[in-house]
């Protein structure tokens, strides 16, 4: 499967996501789905905020130009929302599984696909 | 993955747990509040027996059966749970907490309560109802695992769910987003909640609570040479003038005691005293402003009475202004502490954490203890900042805050998919709850 068939296959068929995005832990993007630009700081700042959760509590994440406030986390998830819109990133181990849902979609349930995706990705080696 | 729970409608029958250390509040969901409230103290009696009631029940097994039970260490331990067993006087009764620093310590000993809780208090068999347990919000993800694969394996709930028990004080008062100061028996923390969601980062959290003001009352009441007398001991009493030495006689026929239980009485006592007469000045504690109070009086059990005046408000200024108490103390004061907490989070989240701070637990009931809270904070926030406080009048509502938060969030519709149900349990084990419940 290309990185593209994940993204849509996998993550965006689910419907527990409304975009996602698979990403290098350089900040180069693999995979996206449609309309959903990311730049290049902004994941790299996202990259290291999994070692240094510092770098996220007071400045929060930053996705597409809009600001999430951090919520919590560990050194492979990164969880944060703003308003009707949430954000659940998992680390692999060579790439950041990135994915934003909105109402009425619950957290748990994107957190799980993601969670899924990223450690079916882990065995693989990616 | 979908939500096949069939849960819905107006038959839910799910259970709210609210695991605290002061006590274990259970109840239905949809109920305004607990059923029960259990002391979070169990009696254990170390019985050194001959185990004869243990091998008669096992002389209808086979003979193997029987081995085991002699060869083990033969002492059988009785526990006592509840108040209508745990306060009556017993030989060799110890008192074990099960809970430390906010989290489940003992297993062994919080399986005995729940089992006790399903057979008296609910008097329903545990794999019919769906648990809603809430949880500390530093709790550890081994605990909430093994907690988890506790409710699963031994008591086959159909579906479970762990809360923080600061987002479920916040919902008890309306809010999904709020900063939560909790004060209950052994700690006061502020824990930021931003749509329903604990700031881990953010919790700050202190032992100044319940218990240490009680230590500070008892300190002070054998300073003045007040003797706290537990009302098990006292058989009679007389009545005497103000301040003037009780006079009571022992009640006969005691059993002899553990000091962890006598200990265990006196701090009821103390802990009635707390309750009844501790206040909080609305400003900075100062001698003068203090003695012009009115005062309250007070009759302990032995008989003895007196009124208190100053030092009623000075004891529990040691919770806002640790420093009076004892010179020198670097602890937080819960001015501080929620101030500190609101510091570290992000700072577009900061205006709507002041704006709506929910004040909780059952310390938080010493008379004042909002509205000063309240000026403390407005005294440290810049004047531009909307404050404003909440805090539950009513009597059950601050104290079973966090449970009613848990009864009103099992009874919404759109929960009613977010349980972990025991299929998903069995698909996924126990790291399930770590995903489902964030």
């Amino acid at each position: 499967m290309s990185w593209q068939d994940y993204v849509d296959k996998q993550l965006l068929a689910s419907k527990c996501v409304t975009k996602a995005a698979i990403v290098g832990l350089d900040g180069n993007v693999w995979a996206k789905s449609e309309g959903f630009e990311l730049g290049k700081e902004e994941l790299t700042k996202l990259v290291q905020g999994f070692e240094k959760q510092d770098l996220l509590t007071s400045s929060g994440v930053t996705l597409s130009g809009t600001r999430y406030i951090y919520l919590s986390g560990t050194d492979r998830v990164v969880r944060a929302k703003l308003g009707k819109v949430g954000v659940h990133c998992m680390k692999t181990q060579q790439a950041v599984v990135v994915s934003l849902y909105e109402d009425p979609i619950q957290p748990q349930q994107a957190a799980s696909v993601v969670e899924k995706l990223g450690e079916y990705l882990v065995s693989c080696g990616f | 993955m979908s939500g096949s729970m069939l849960y819905g409608g107006d038959e839910i029958g799910a259970l709210v747990f609210d695991v605290g250390h002061y006590s274990l509040r259970v109840g239905y969901a949809q109920e305004d509040s607990p059923k029960a409230e259990i002391p979070a103290v169990v009696g254990v009696v170390d019985e050194p027996s001959n185990s004869t009631s243990s091998i008669r029940s096992s002389d209808a097994m086979d003979v193997d059966e029987k081995k085991p039970d002699t060869t083990s260490p033969s002492s059988t331990k009785k526990y006592y749970i509840d108040t209508t067993t745990l306060h009556v006087p017993r030989k060799g009764m110890e008192v074990i907490s099960y809970m430390k620093d906010g989290m489940i310590e003992d297993w062994d000993l919080f399986e005995k309560v729940l089992d006790y809780t399903y057979s008296k208090c609910i008097q329903s068999e545990s794999e019919y109802h769906p648990v809603l347990m809430s949880e500390a919000p530093w709790n550890v993800r081994s605990k909430r695992e093994r907690l988890t694969e506790l409710m699963f394996e031994k008591y086959n709930v159909p579906a479970f769910f762990l809360a923080k028990n600061a987002v479920l004080a916040a919902f008890a008062n309306g809010r999904a987003t709020a900063l939560v100061v909790d004060s209950g028996a052994t700690h006061t923390s502020a824990v930021p909640v931003q749509d329903g969601y604990v700031l881990t980062q953010a919790i700050v959290k202190s032992p100044l609570g319940g218990d240490y003001i009680s230590m500070q009352c008892k300190q002070h009441l054998q300073d003045n040479d007040i003797e706290i007398v537990p009302s098990y001991l006292v058989g009679s009493k007389e009545v005497v003038k103000e301040r003037e030495k009780a006079r009571w006689t022992k009640r006969k026929n005691l059993p002899e005691v553990t000091t962890s239980w006598h200990s265990y009485e006196v701090k009821r006592v103390v802990q009635d005293f707390q309750a009844s007469v501790l206040q909080v000045l609305e400003t900075p504690f100062d001698e003068k402003t203090a003695s012009a109070m009115p005062a309250a009086h007070y009759e302990f059990p032995s008989g003895y009475h007196q009124d208190f005046g100053a030092e009623r408000f000075r004891i529990p200024e040691a919770l806002f202004d640790p420093g009076v108490v004892a010179a020198g103390n670097t602890m937080l004061g819960v001015g501080h502490i929620a101030t500190t907490s609101v510091g570290m989070c992000d700072v577009d989240a900061r205006p709507a954490l002041y704006a709506s701070v929910v004040v909780t637990g059952g310390n938080s009931f010493i008379q004042g203890f909002p509205d000063r809270l309240g000026r403390d904070l407005s005294a440290r926030v810049p004047a531009s900042v909307r404050l404003k406080t909440m805090s539950a009048n009513g009597c059950a509502e601050r104290r079973f805050g966090a449970w009613i938060g848990g009864s009103i969030l099992a009874s919404v519709g759109s929960f009613q998919q977010m349980w972990v149900s025991s299929q998903e349990y069995d698909e996924g084990g126990k790291g399930q709850i770590e995903r489902k419940c964030p």
